[in-house]
């Protein structure tokens, strides 16, 4: 008996130590980084990478067997006193995303940064600081710590978008700074009022005291209604979307991929377990029904847009916009008692790891040609094909992602929204599915036909660029490309049933 | 609802509106900075002693001074021949698709359905509050609000040191201008050399005292802040600011709060917990790391040292 | 039951205020101060909206979250008011081009 009981009480130690190392471990990272000499630093970074990737592989074993998840009450004192982290299969893709980016993302940095760089300096810390935010936000079942979290997030991303300095960089900063704190403070209001009203700041316990109270008072939606604007602001969501393009379009490389493959994901993933949490107390059909319109009008919108650029990046950047129009589509199906539900939440996760995985893959392949050719502009990738064909193959293969050809990732995340649409018997959404496709091939090909036009006599051999800036691309690019071959298991490992509310079926 | 209490909701909005139109930015600043102090006077109305030391130190001190000196840096830049008509309000028409009154409506109505959301919420205590009140015995700390930030929510305070490391990580950045020398001025440095030992003192007591009291690291962090600036503006021949601003000095708080965490959480059970008996010699080592280290932020974000 | 407390108008209003300043000011560094007021309602709503425990001290779970935000908008706001200077230091402007009025003509 009490072998079994000592083996519990290991368990329930190991998750209590094992969740909460998964943010204070970036942290010390991210201190050692930035107190420690800078010769140190890239082994430290090493080291803590390959800790991680330990960490989260021993998160995976640990769950394996049921889709019931992890807990961690910090402190030892349980929700409502103290704060509890909960990783439940959607954290933990979350995290396995987060991982493979950031590594490659931090290799490819190493190299691209002139040795020595300031730059370069200030990067790591607050590199390190954004995956401890983000782990955070992805495991708190905490309101005012996802606050809190957020501001993590958003201030390191701040910091990261105006790195070099520049009068540019600054002023994109600033606009996402200001943004980025009304958004805060619009999501603190939402906490403060459920706060309120509830007596808690457990995640959970919002859906139980909605479900208790009976009629549900309509300050609840008030602050759902706060928490969508604030989370919408910080997702780029249009007519929202005003501070994206020259944050990520003017960023250093390895900033805009960590921006747009990362920070822009975590305000969704809160604000789809919100979602998830109201759900059921109130009738959000409407309200889905203008998040995929909304989402609808971004993606035309972010495609357009984006077929007007002149630069590579910003090309880039927009088309991020378009992006996350998708992601707010399936909304329009994830209802308690509709048909779709359990669909629609899977094609939201794929097209979050397709999108994270095919965008930090594009601007790192552009990177290198940007590099290469010494400038931004789109008509400096003539000849590219030529010059850097790996990178070249990466910015392919993640356009084919991105406008979702099979097998890709990305594929499989609109042939799910398309079955969610089906099933829930709203077939003119299919139209538009097919039109976004055609739209986003429409920018995507207009950057890769250029790449065979021949090279422009006037161009000026460069120093040839490391290979491995083009070999973590093209990593990142084929697991998009190539990640429908898995987008069924990875849907059954994720039982979304289980995330969604009892008694909705597939 | 008494009189004084309307007085100072008035006087509150007074200064908060015209803070916001004030003319120049400067005395925006200043005007903000009474609005803080007034706001400081309502926390300890409303019977938060510990919300209203950081207010006024912090949220009227750091911040007021902050927008001060950019405010007067910005002034002393103007390009000469400013038109001295200037628009009436500071806020002149913006380009682009902005229509000024579209978004005051917008405002107007949110803040209505405001009011009458806050109105309707009935106030009930709530499992947390109770949960502190119950479980504060067990968790070996006298002072509830000490309670809270250290031990049962001490996840959210170690995030929030983390968010000021990042912040003067991300203002590397921006370096600040070069200040000017600022002339010796004897009064100063007389003031300053019986005030800044003084301020340090009160630091030393908000911090112990915090334990037991209202007080603790973040307020006497500030009044650490505080000090060492006022010893830098008064020339005081020891400069503490650019030993003080060094990366492991502003790193210590949140390592020294990460290790205790993991270690005595290890062996309490679980991370971020003490094990029983070393709670008081814990949470007072924590909070004397965080005092130097957000002291050291705070002095960091200021700016114009000789490092940064 | 003492009646409705002022403190519900009045941190309504600071966030009305703090908001407005926020959209329409023009000065980075009054959208800042803008954003501080804009705070300080909030907080006021939070303990505003805690009823008192029987010794008149305020929920202390309210105050500690409070200061934990009163600390965040410092760091936020130092960072916003640090990136002003420097981006004015290089570039002359205190507004956002987005912000700044059509051309003055005189």
């Amino acid at each position: 008996m009490t072998e079994a009981m000592t083996e519990a009480m290991t368990e329930a130690m190991t998750e209590a130590l094992l969740l909460p190392l998964l943010v204070l471990w970036p942290l010390v990272v991210g201190l050692g980084v930035y107190a420690l000499p800078e010769r140190a630093s890239a082994a430290l970074q090493v080291l803590g990478t390959l800790v991680l990737a330990g960490l989260i592989a021993t998160v995976f074993a640990t769950m394996l067997a049921s889709p019931e998840p992890l807990r961690a009450a910090l402190g030892g004192w349980a929700a409502p006193l103290g704060i509890e982290l909960v990783a439940d299969r959607l954290a933990q893709a979350m995290l396995l995303l987060t991982l493979l980016v950031y590594a490659a993302v931090l290799l490819y940095a190493q190299a691209y940064f002139a040795h020595g760089s300031e730059a370069a300096q200030r990067f790591w810390p607050l590199a390190w600081m954004l995956w401890a935010g983000l782990n955070a936000g992805y495991l708190s079942a905490d309101l005012f710590n996802l606050y809190v979290a957020l501001e993590l997030v958003g201030l390191a991303a701040v910091g990261l978008t105006a790195l070099t300095g520049q009068s540019t960089a600054l002023a994109a900063a600033l606009r996402y700074l200001l943004a980025a704190l009304l958004a805060s403070n619009l999501f603190l209001l939402a906490v403060v009022l459920l706060y309120a009203a509830t007596g808690s700041l457990a995640l959970d316990s919002i859906g139980a005291h909605l479900a208790a109270v009976g009629t549900t008072p309509w300050y609840a939606k008030l602050a759902l209604a706060l928490v969508l604007v604030s989370l919408a602001l910080k997702t780029a969501l249009a007519p929202l979307h005003f501070w994206l393009p020259a944050a990520h379009g003017n960023a250093v490389t390895p900033v805009s991929a960590l921006l747009s493959a990362l920070v822009l994901k975590v305000s969704l993933l809160i604000f789809l377990r919100l979602w998830l949490e109201f759900a059921p107390a109130l009738d959000l059909a409407a309200l889905g029904l203008l998040l995929a319109l909304l989402g609808l009008l971004a993606s035309v919108w972010g495609s357009v847009l984006a077929l007007t650029q002149r630069k590579i990046k910003m090309l880039i950047a927009y088309s991020s916009v378009a992006q996350v129009g998708y992601l707010f589509l399936p909304f329009a199906w994830l209802l308690p008692g509709g048909l779709g539900a359990a669909l629609a939440l899977e094609a939201t996760v794929l097209h979050l790891l397709a999108h994270a995985l095919a965008k930090a893959a594009m601007f790192l392949a552009a990177g290198v040609l940007v590099l290469s050719a010494g400038r931004d502009d789109l008509v400096s990738l003539r000849g590219a094909v030529a010059r850097e064909p790996l990178a070249f193959a990466a910015l392919t293969l993640a356009g084919v992602s991105l406008i979702g050809l099979p097998p890709s990732l990305g594929f499989a995340a609109k042939w799910q929204m398309m079955q969610a649409a089906l099933l829930a018997d709203q077939w003119p959404w299919l139209l538009w599915l097919l039109g976004g496709t055609l739209l986003t091939a429409a920018y995507v090909f207009r950057v890769l036909r250029l790449a065979f036009l021949p090279t422009p006599e006037a161009f000026e051999a460069r120093a040839p660029l490391p290979q491995r800036l083009s070999l973590c691309a093209l990593a990142l690019a084929l697991l998009a490309a190539l990640g429908g071959f898995g987008a069924a298991a990875l849907s059954d490992w994720l039982a979304a049933e289980t995330l969604l509310w009892p008694g909705s079926g597939a | 609802m008494n009189a004084i209490d309307l007085l100072l909701a008035l006087a509150l909005l007074l200064l908060a509106g015209s803070a916001l139109l004030a003319r120049s930015v400067q005395t925006a600043s200043v005007l903000f900075i009474a609005f803080g102090l007034l706001l400081a006077l309502v926390w300890v109305r409303l019977g938060a002693p510990d919300v209203a030391l950081a207010e006024a130190a912090i949220g009227a001190g750091v911040a007021g001074a902050l927008l001060m000196l950019a405010a007067s840096e910005f002034e002393s830049r103007r390009i000469g021949g400013s038109r001295a008509a200037g628009p009436r309000l500071p806020w002149p028409r913006p380009q682009g698709w902005r229509p000024r009154w579209a978004l005051v409506l917008l405002a107007l109505a949110c803040a209505a359905v405001l009011l009458l959301a806050v109105l309707a919420i009935e106030p009930l205590a709530g499992a947390a509050t109770e949960a502190v009140a119950r479980n504060l015995p067990q968790s070996e700390i006298a002072h509830p609000v000490t309670a809270v930030l250290l031990s049962f929510r001490a996840y959210d305070t170690l995030l929030e040191i983390a968010v000021l490391l990042v912040a003067v990580v991300a203002v590397q950045a921006a370096p600040a201008p070069p200040q000017r020398a600022l002339a010796h001025d004897p009064v100063l440095a007389r003031v300053a050399a019986i005030t800044v030992p003084l301020a340090l003192l009160v630091a030393l007591y908000l911090l112990w005292a915090g334990s037991s009291r209202s007080g603790g690291a973040f307020q006497a962090g500030a009044v650490l802040a505080g000090a060492v600036l006022l010893a830098r503006f008064a020339s005081l021949p020891l400069d503490p600011q650019s030993r003080l601003t060094r990366p492991p000095v502003l790193a210590l708080g949140l390592a020294l709060f990460i290790l205790i965490g993991l270690v005595a959480g290890a062996l309490a059970g679980a991370a971020l917990g003490y094990p029983s008996g070393w709670v008081k010699p814990l949470v007072l080592a924590i909070e004397a790391a965080l005092m130097v280290s957000i002291g050291a932020t705070l002095v960091a974000l200021f700016g114009g040292s000789k490092t940064a | 039951m003492s009646g409705v407390s002022i403190w519900l108008p009045t941190g309504s209003a600071l966030v009305l205020f703090g908001l407005l300043g926020m959209l329409l000011a023009s000065s980075i560094l009054r959208k800042l101060l803008a954003f501080n007021v804009m705070g300080s309602g909030i907080f006021l709503l939070l303990l505003a909206l805690r009823p008192p425990g029987p010794d008149g001290v305020a929920d202390p779970v309210a105050q500690a979250l409070i200061i934990t935000g009163i600390v965040i908008a410092i760091a936020a706001t130092a960072l916003g008011v640090r990136l002003a200077r420097r981006y004015h230091q290089l570039s002359g402007q205190t507004e956002l081009p987005e912000d700044r009025a059509a051309t003055r003509d005189d």
